[in-house]
């Protein structure tokens, strides 16, 4: 029951995306449908143009596709953007809601969709912030500071991370207590993703409080404490094996020895 | 100190009788050695130490093993993980049984060479024989124990075999495993057979055993139809009393053996695979090393007739007093057919292990990689 149950829930990331070809908003918005077709919404998420527009994909009459009554909003206003990109990115648009650009209305402000594009919606990632700070921001000045920071910091923080969960890894197939530092693995891993959603608050200390968490006893120094553990094991092994033969040595020398004076 | 001692003495030696006892054990510790007894003959007495820490390894671990499809692998993590020197005490157990069939076969292999098998020593033999199945079928029961997918699956390809014999083969597979397919009833006759029937049996046959080398003392190198070398005889050849010279030995030999297998579960220590998983059959499943030639054996020759050589194998060992060598001559050098025999047979099983152990893998020699298939033939691979 279970296994067909995490089958069901698993197709969809096996699953082809759905052929743009035949969503009838691409036969006239074809500019905007090829960059959607490069898009992680399309590519991972298989979203097509309605999930944030509305309407119906597969209505050929345009009446009927762009129709009120099926949900049809056409382009988000700068008012409403947030909360599209907000009926699946809750956790990221909480943030945005707590930084410097929590003003979206105001004109100077970005949305969503300055940083993210709207379209051509490209896998997010630290580089991300280099590239769209320096559209407002110039590169002395205090905001691309900030950012710098954060980035540098969560770099730093996730490839840390990503040595130790190598090592436990390629160790913990034969030694098993390695496998006690998983959950700590695990909860760094789950730490860094909410630190990625809060980079948009773009607040330098909120970010280093979850990368210290990251490193923290709950984290990356519970496991690298697994791991040193036993590289330290390691270390005795050939020590307490040196005295063991010590012993047994000098056994038999005084066997040896007694031996030698017997008639 | 030695007052009570002699108190404690006279108090049982007035109700018992003891002093014609000691006196007789005494008498029979001081009796000497043949002069051809050398370091050889000290591997029995490592082999008694072994069995002796593997029941001692053994209660510690049944204290906390819970045997039960349910139980048994989470018994085993407990004992490696939160007992102390629990991880240290399996590690013993496991290397100790390894350790007690390489030197059990080397005792064998010097009781045939030096003929002690020969009249009037037969019986000693012949229990040893049965000994050394005793252990065998210990490892075996023993390897399903921890219930990984190792133990598991190991279990299924061995237990397959016997069912090809016509008429009890399914018969004694299905009274083995208490069912048609390994399982809980499987772990339960496992675990009874390995921790109360095999050690009973096993003490009594070695104590028969140690017992008739004592009364009958190590065998000399003359011929069967002389009589043995009286003490006398054999302190005049050069022989050296049992007790304390020969114990001296078989204690060196003991500590070393020890130290070995305490350096072994140190630096190696005994692994836990996944639990078993009967839904998902493992890539490489072999029986334990010393299974491995009848294992391979059986891909050479029918499954039928390959299962019967195994238990003939050791059929033939018990008969090799009685019916199959039955020359006079005991000297190594005046049995270098027989010698030549053995060490053929002996070649053979060590082939067909090693066959066993090389078969399914991929091995670069020379830098170049060989593929062995399932006969353990090399297929050269482009490198």
């Amino acid at each position: 029951m279970w296994i067909l149950l995490a089958l069901l829930f698993a197709a969809p990331l096996f699953a082809e995306p759905p052929d743009l070809e035949e969503v009838a908003c691409t036969w006239c918005h074809y500019e905007e449908a090829e960059d959607f077709a490069e898009s992680v919404h399309y590519l991972q998420g298989h979203l097509l143009c309605t999930d944030c527009h509305g309407g119906l994909p597969f209505a050929e009459d345009p009446d009927l596709a762009k129709a009120p009554e099926a949900g049809f909003i056409g382009k988000p206003g700068r008012a409403d953007v947030a909360e599209v990109c907000a009926q699946c990115h809750s956790g990221p648009a909480g943030f945005f809601a707590q930084g410097p650009h929590h003003e979206w209305q105001n004109e100077a402000n970005p949305t969503c969709i300055t940083c993210h594009s709207n379209h051509r919606v490209l896998d997010a990632s630290l580089a991300l912030m280099d590239e769209t700070c320096s559209q407002c921001h110039d590169e002395w000045s205090a905001a691309r500071d900030r950012g710098q920071k954060i980035r540098v910091e969560l770099k730093v923080g996730a490839e840390h991370l990503q040595r130790v969960a190598m090592v436990v890894d390629s160790l913990a197939g034969f030694e098993r207590s390695l496998q006690k530092a998983q959950p700590f693995i695990e909860d760094a891993t789950a730490v860094l993703q909410s630190a990625d959603a809060a980079t948009h608050a773009l607040d330098v200390q909120m970010i280093e409080g979850m990368v210290a968490e990251v490193r923290g006893e709950r984290g990356i120094a519970g496991a690298e404490g697994v791991v040193g553990a036993y590289y330290e094991k390691l270390r005795m092994r050939p020590r307490i094996v040196f005295a063991v033969w010590v012993f047994v040595l000098v056994n038999v020398a005084l066997f040896w020895w007694k031996r030698r004076d017997l008639p | 100190m030695k007052k009570i001692g002699g108190l404690l003495w006279a108090w049982f030696d007035e109700r018992l009788n003891l002093a014609p006892l000691v006196a007789g054990l005494e008498a029979n510790l001081r009796k000497p050695v043949p002069a051809h007894v050398n370091w050889l003959f000290t591997l029995g007495s490592a082999i008694a130490a072994l069995i002796g820490l593997q029941i001692f390894t053994g209660i510690l671990l049944l204290i906390y093993y819970r045997p039960g499809a349910d139980t048994a692998y989470q018994s085993i993590v407990r004992i490696m993980d939160e007992v102390p020197l629990g991880g240290f005490m399996r590690s013993l157990h496991v290397w100790g049984a390894d350790l007690i069939v390489i030197f059990l076969i080397l005792h064998m292999v010097r009781v045939f060479v030096y003929a002690g098998y020969k009249k009037p020593r037969e019986l000693t033999w012949i229990i040893g024989v049965l000994l050394f199945a005793v252990i065998l079928i210990f490892g075996f029961t023993g390897y399903l124990l921890p219930w990984d997918q190792l133990a598991y699956w190991g279990t299924v390809v061995a237990t397959e075999a016997p069912a090809s014999i016509p008429v009890i083969g399914p018969i004694t597979r299905e009274f083995m495993l208490g069912g048609s397919e390994v399982g809980d009833p499987t772990l339960g006759r496992f675990f009874a057979l390995h921790v109360v029937v095999l050690p009973l049996v096993l003490l009594k046959l070695m104590a028969l055993h140690l017992f008739l080398i004592r009364y009958q003392g190590i065998s000399s190198l003359r011929r069967t139809d002389e009589p043995d070398p009286t003490p006398n005889e054999i302190r005049a050849e050069g022989g050296e009393p049992f007790f304390p010279h020969h114990v001296l030995r078989d204690l060196t030999t003991t500590y070393l053996v020890l130290g070995l297998l305490v350096s072994l579960a140190i630096l190696y220590p005994a692994h836990l695979g996944d639990p078993a998983d009967p839904l998902t059959t493992p890539l490489g499943i072999k029986p334990e090393w010393y299974f491995l030639p009848a294992y391979q054996l059986l891909k050479y020759v029918p499954e039928v007739v390959g299962v019967q050589i195994p238990p003939l194998f050791i059929g033939v060992l018990v008969l090799l007093p009685l019916l199959l060598d039955r020359s006079p001559e005991r000297h190594p050098k005046r049995r270098l057919r027989a010698i030549g025999v053995g060490a053929v047979v002996l070649g053979l099983i060590v082939l067909l292990g090693l066959l066993g152990h090389i078969s399914e893998t991929r091995q670069t020699i020379f830098g170049i990689t060989y593929h062995f298939d399932i006969q353990g033939m090399p297929h050269g691979e482009v490198p």
